[in-house]
């Protein structure tokens, strides 16, 4: 077979090249115009998607989301219920006698104290305080505002320790749950909590420390180093005439916390 | 070769994402949703948008993470397995995103682990999207590899 001449065949070949070379680069051009299209049906999809799970509203609600409001202050109403017919002093919900005591470590300022409060402590009220088997002694630290860089919830604390005095402590802690801000906030304000202790009984209360509130913060502050307590909110329980405190690591659980009180009666002098 | 390391750098970014979703599962129930144990993060884990129908966002993310893995170790010559990858990325960086305006804007919250899963999800995303526009690779087309044929086979010609 006769053999083209090498320079018209190069010429040829650099042709052929180049036309293999554009109908490539044209077939790579529509894929990828395909692909993007269907990148933005995707995109389109994707948005669907996320729209539909935030429109939902799935997210864990906020125990205070549908309680009654009173005077600019939530779960006044909610707040009343729950110590209707129970007896409580100073800090401590419940017959002082009770076998057990349920001692609670607590921040005004801590989200999971107040779904605690909210959530947990009306049942723990129910079944462990009204039927006598246990009282609750619920005492505050201050551990959020060192973590947030915020000052109010110390002030909160030295408010509601003022009102131990008048034995309107636990009102007014339990309505403050309802009223809690985001913890990174300076939301605790005196007019606020003025606010919640008048609809929790009170008259006009001092937001100055004493020295009766410093006794109760160092106390408590004690009890929270003594106990080795990493966090809030921290329950434990206590048999009568002991000072054996057990800690119950599922705060949230009731039935747990039932049955710690349950096995501390035993102990119980 | 460019498409094999996107891959392989989805899967390292993946593999970061998911320690630090592990990271937030643990911590969640190791300290027992307690406030005060590591500031920004528990801030952001016990807020309101810590759950989706009741299941830690932490535990979701795990999920999609291995999701993701598990797509980046199928055959990705399969268009599916690409498109799979995008909409996993797209619905993970942009429920990332909504998570990050609450946590930095709403809670003011800084947590390092949060935004780390959340930068991976970016990431992720951008690489499969990219990967898949671009296409499996750069295999030749049949033209081109049979253009690349004749040419060897001169090459064998003029050589003889």
């Amino acid at each position: 077979m006769p053999r083209m001449p090498s320079g018209s065949k190069s010429k040829q070949e650099a042709a052929r090249q180049a036309r293999l070379e554009r109908e490539a680069a044209e077939r790579a051009a529509a894929e990828r115009k395909k692909r993007l299209a269907i990148l933005g049906g995707a995109l389109v999809v994707i948005v669907a998607i996320v729209a539909i799970v935030l429109a939902a509203g799935v997210f864990k609600s906020d125990p205070s989301d549908d309680a009654s409001e009173t005077d600019g202050v939530t779960g006044v109403k909610e707040t009343q219920e729950m110590l209707a017919g129970v007896p409580y002093k100073g800090t401590v919900l419940g017959k002082p006698d009770a076998p057990v005591t349920i001692l609670e470590l607590a921040d005004l300022k801590c989200p999971v104290c107040k779904e605690h409060e909210l959530t947990s402590q009306p049942q723990l009220v129910e079944r462990l305080v009204r039927t006598g088997k246990a009282n609750i002694d619920l005492r505050l630290v201050n551990i959020i505002d060192p973590n947030a860089g915020t000052s109010d919830g110390a002030g909160a604390r030295t408010f509601a320790n003022n009102l131990i005095a008048s034995n309107k402590y636990w009102p007014f802690i339990h309505t403050l749950y309802f009223n809690q801000g985001n913890e990174s906030e300076e939301w605790a304000s005196e007019e606020l909590l003025q606010r919640i202790a008048r609809s929790a009984g009170a008259g006009t209360v001092s937001a100055r420390e004493t020295s009766a509130t410093r006794t109760a913060e160092e106390g408590a502050d004690k009890l929270f180093e003594g106990l080795q307590a990493t966090g809030t909110p921290s329950i434990y329980v206590k048999p009568r005439g002991t000072n054996e405190y057990t800690p119950v690591s599922s705060f949230n659980d009731v039935d747990a916390i039932a049955k710690a009180v349950d096995d501390a009666a035993k102990k119980a002098k | 070769m460019l498409d094999r390391r996107l891959r392989l750098a989805s899967i390292v970014v993946a593999l970061i994402g998911l320690g630090a979703a592990g990271y937030l599962t643990y911590s969640k129930y190791a300290h027992g949703g307690v406030c005060g144990v590591s500031g920004g993060c528990t801030v952001v884990q016990q807020s309101k948008w810590s759950e989706l129908v009741g299941i830690p966002v932490s535990v979701l993310g795990i999920v999609g993470y291995v999701g993701i893995l598990a797509a980046l170790a199928a055959p990705q010559r399969l268009e599916l397995v690409r498109l799979a990858l995008v909409l996993m990325t797209g619905v993970g960086f942009l429920f990332s995103l909504y998570l990050m305006y609450r946590a930095y804007i709403t809670l003011d919250a800084f947590c390092p682990f949060c935004t780390t899963s959340a930068v991976c999800q970016t990431v992720l995303f951008l690489i499969s999207a990219t990967r898949f526009v671009v296409g499996p690779g750069h295999q030749p087309s049949l033209a081109a590899a049979a253009a690349l044929h004749e040419d060897s086979g001169e090459a064998e010609d003029d050589a003889a």
